[in-house]
Order: structure tokens, then sequence, then C-alpha cells
């Protein structure tokens, strides 16, 4: 997983804000206008899951109550995994 | 996060400020008063930039120490509770005591007000319920300022109503005034409470009564000549009424007076279509015209609320044609939106007891996002329909590979200054997020 700052100028609170979360996925700075255009980026957040063959299975922009479980389900049948055990 | 705050967001974004921050109007030398204003500013905004809390902390209380007075005490106190707050919830109390025992002067009208917003959320933070059951009952009793009192019952559920009510009657005393909450905001949510405490008639005059004068407030501005300075709130009063007339319809439906509720949202979407036209037909520069994508991202929903509103009062063919038109707008929407719609339309047809169809709506949305809500809907209707699941699933499936466009391939920079690209971090299953740090 790897995550991309949308946001010119946020960048100096990362380091602070992924200790207090205890992140571990690597962040990704410097996204400009143009780069977000290229991936049709309308809003934060915004979640591609890929394929091995790299291509973009689901996009899903911003986040509800449940956005979490569905996107368990995708990576888990992605992975080849019953998407709805358990 | 709901929809609407999210387009909120979405909005801010596009409307934000270049990052080296605003150019403030340079302060006349000639004018030292001013000129120290500003000062002091700038000083509350560098300090309110840095990240080390508890310099940020230090810095903000020797400020204060050395400005004892001025206007800008309420966003130096603002940031000084805050940051306590992050810390120490105790120590926010603390402040907040001091701060609330002190006379109210008209130099600092908010000091008080934000007082009591931090020792509310302190006594959140420390889970202290009898604190917060105290505080509500001492602003209830005392505080006449409808935005505390509306903060103040939003997070008290056993308050809420009269809280409510008592923000909705101090608002109507000065009911044009366009600070936060807006009047119509807290008629609709005063009808929300007296809903939810069974009082459904009362609330549905309330939301009416609110409704009215609303269209009153748009119809008196409306009239002022083009360029009179009063007629800056207007949009402020017609997205008021356009949102009322959407919680009254809502609350019609709910109450099951679905012709009352069709006829009410029709209201809103022959506002929107009339907005439609007039932002397109302004010329391109018009920087109005910005608010075209708002609104052509927004009106689908309102299609699909006006459309369910129509199959319940009976009027199927009307809703069909209102979801059309949602889904001629969604046509070039992101994957998201076009599976919320195709879930509305699903359940409509569901309603409208056309298992097939349904079906074809639910396949196409499980395509784009697997819930679990329609993976069970797929279920239910696979036996309706007579078919195996597997077969609907793998439709799904299909649908999805189908659609699925290369990632494009990217080189940025890590937090640590490592260049990266798409390939150091392509998997079996690859999560690319995009975020924006709040």
């Amino acid at each position: 997983m790897v995550s991309i700052n949308t946001v010119a100028h946020g960048a100096e609170m990362i380091p602070t804000w992924r200790a207090e979360k205890k992140f571990t996925f690597p962040i990704l700075v410097g996204a400009t206008r143009e780069f977000l255009e290229q991936y049709d980026y309308r809003g934060s957040p915004t979640n591609f899951l890929i394929n091995a063959q790299g291509k973009v299975l689901f996009k899903h922009l911003g986040y509800g109550p449940g956005g979490e479980k569905v996107m368990e389900a995708e990576i888990r049948d992605m992975l080849g995994l019953d998407p709805f055990e358990g | 996060m709901k929809i609407r705050q999210f387009f909120t967001l979405v909005l801010f974004l596009g409307l934000s400020v270049p990052a080296a921050g605003y150019q403030e109007v340079p302060p006349k030398l000639e004018d030292p008063a001013a000129k120290e204003k500003a000062e002091k500013r700038k000083r509350l905004q560098e300090i309110n930039r840095l990240q080390d809390e508890a310099q940020k902390r230090e810095l903000l209380e020797k400020f204060i120490e050395e400005n004892p007075q001025g206007p800008h005490l309420d966003e130096a106190y603002n940031s000084l509770l805050a940051t306590l707050l992050k810390a120490d919830a105790g120590q926010a109390v603390a402040l907040t005591d001091q701060l609330l025992a002190r006379p109210q002067n008209s130099e600092n009208p908010w000091l008080h007000k934000t007082a009591y917003h931090y020792r509310f959320r302190a006594f959140q933070k420390q889970k202290d319920e009898e604190a917060i059951q105290a505080l509500a009952q001492h602003v209830l009793e005392t505080q006449t300022a409808p935005d505390l009192l509306h903060e103040v019952a939003g997070s008290d559920k056993e308050r809420a109503l009269v809280l409510y009510e008592k923000a909705l009657a101090e608002k109507k005393k000065n009911p044009t005034d366009d600070s936060f909450p807006h009047v119509g905001h807290l008629y609709s949510d005063y009808a929300g409470a007296l809903k939810k405490a069974g009082r459904k008639d009362e609330a549905l005059a309330q939301m009416s009564e609110g409704v009215q004068f609303t269209a009153d407030q748009v119809a008196k501005i409306s009239a002022l000549p083009e360029n009179d300075p009063q007629r800056r709130p207007l949009d402020m009063w017609r997205w008021e009424l356009i949102e009322l007339h959407r919680s009254l319809a809502r609350l019609q439906a709910d109450m099951g007076l679905h012709e009352k509720a069709a006829e009410t949202m029709g209201k809103v979407v022959e506002r929107a279509e009339k907005d439609l036209a007039e932002l397109e037909a302004l010329p391109d520069q018009d920087p109005l015209r910005q608010r075209l994508r708002f609104l052509k991202e927004t009106l689908p929903s309102q299609y699909s609320s006006f459309a369910e509103m129509l199959v319940d009062a009976g009027q199927a063919e009307k809703g069909l044609e209102a979801l059309e038109k949602a889904d001629r707008l969604l046509a070039n929407a992101v994957p998201d939106s076009r599976r919320t719609f195709e879930q509305t339309r699903a359940r409509l047809y569901e309603k409208m007891g056309n298992a097939e169809k349904a079906m074809e709506g639910y396949v196409r949305a499980f395509a784009f996002g697997m819930d679990p809500k329609v993976r069970e809907k797929i279920k239910t209707l696979a036996d309706q329909v007579g078919k195996p699941e597997q077969e609907f699933l793998a439709q799904a499936r299909e649908i999805r590979e189908n659609h699925a466009q290369n990632f494009k391939p990217f080189e940025l920079k890590t937090v640590e200054g490592e260049t990266k690209t798409f390939q150091d971090f392509q998997n079996k299953v690859t999560l690319v997020n995009f975020f924006f740090p709040t």
C-alpha cells in the first residue's frame, strides 16, 4: 500500500501525523494538480485497488460508514479469498 | 463522511488559496494602530503554524501575557485552548474556569463562547458525564447565543429538544442575521428533534414555518435592485430554501405523506434545473460557473430522492423519468457515484415489483463496489428470479474487468526524499490512497 499526499503545502505535517497514527506504509509527496488530473482525482480520499496486471479494479471516492467493509471484501476477493467470510 | 460534507470539502479545495497563504492588503504605514493590529495577527498566524505543540503553547501563553487586551485575544485563546485540549483536558478545563470568571466585554465577544465550547469538549474527552450534563443544563439556563446553544444541543441528547427550541427562539429575535447557524438550519434541527420525540405534527409545523420564512426572505431580497449591497446574502438564503425544502420533503415522506413529499421535492428539482440553465447560459469566464460542477454533482441525488418519493406516491412512471435524468447526468461520473445511483434505481425497481430490472442494477452496483448489503440483495433476488447467485456475481465480475483501466505509472518522492515509482509498490494487490492531510 502507498499513500500520496494531494496537498502541495501540507507535507510538513506528515512525519508527526504518521508517527501519531503509527502508520507503516510509505507516503509520497510532490503531487501537482496536473499529476492528480491524470488520475481523474476529484476529492479526498480516493482509493485505487490495482491487481497484479496493473488494472484498476476498484476506485473509491470519499469515505462513508461501512466503506472499510467494502474495501476489505474487495481486497480479499483480489487475493483469492472468500470476500465475505467471517 | 456524508456526501454533502464531502462535496463541501471538494469545493473548498477548488477554491483554496495558493500555498503561500493569502496576500493581506498591506496596512497604511501612516496608521500605527492598524499596523500594530496586522502585526499581531501575523504573529499569531506564525505561532499557529508551528508543529511542536509544547512550543506553540508556550508562545501562545507568552503572546497573551504580552498582549492582554485587544480583539486578537479571541483567536489566541481559541488556539491555546485547542493546544491544551490535545495535551491535557484538565488544563483546558482550568483555563476555561478562568475565562468564564471574567465579565463579558465588547472587545472580546467570543471569549465566553469559546470557553464554553472547549469546556464541553474537554469534559467529553474526559468522559465526565456528570460534568457534561451540568454544563449543558447551565448553558440552557444562562446562555442565549444561538450558535452555542446549537452546539451543545448537537452533543446532549437529553436536552437537545429544549436547547434547539431556545436556540431558534433566540435566533428569531434577529432572524436575518447570517452568522452560523442560519435560522433555516435551526428550524430544521428543531423539527428533527421534535420528530425524534414523536411530535411529528409539530415538527411538520416548524418545518413549514421555516420554509415560509425563508421563502419570504428570498422574495424580499430578490426584489432589491441589482447593485444593492443588501443583496449579498441572497445566495445563502436561496441555498437554505432548497435545503429546507429537502428536509421538509423527507419529513413528509417519513410521515407517509408521499404525495406532499413528491410535490415538495419537485420544487427543489425545479429550482435546481432553473439554476443549472441560468449557470450554463453564463459566459465561459464568469466565475459563477464554478458552481456548475457542484450543482451537477448534487443534482443526481436530488433526482433520486425525487424519484423515490414519486414511486412511493404511486407515480412510478414519473419516478423512472426522474431516474433517467439522474442517469444522464452521471454518464461520466466516477464509478462510486454510479454505484449509489444503481443501488437506488434497483431499490425502486424492487418497490415497483420488477425483480429482473432490480437485479440488473444491483449487479452493476456490485461490479464497482463489493458492498455486503448489495451482495445480500443479489442473493435474495436470485431466489426470486430463479437463477443461481453465482451467475450474477460472475456478471458483476465481468463488468468490473471490462471497465478496468491501466493504472498510470508515476514517479514521486517519499517524505524522506527518496524517489519511487509505481513499480516499486506493485504487488498482487496494490492499494494507492490519495489523501488530504488534516
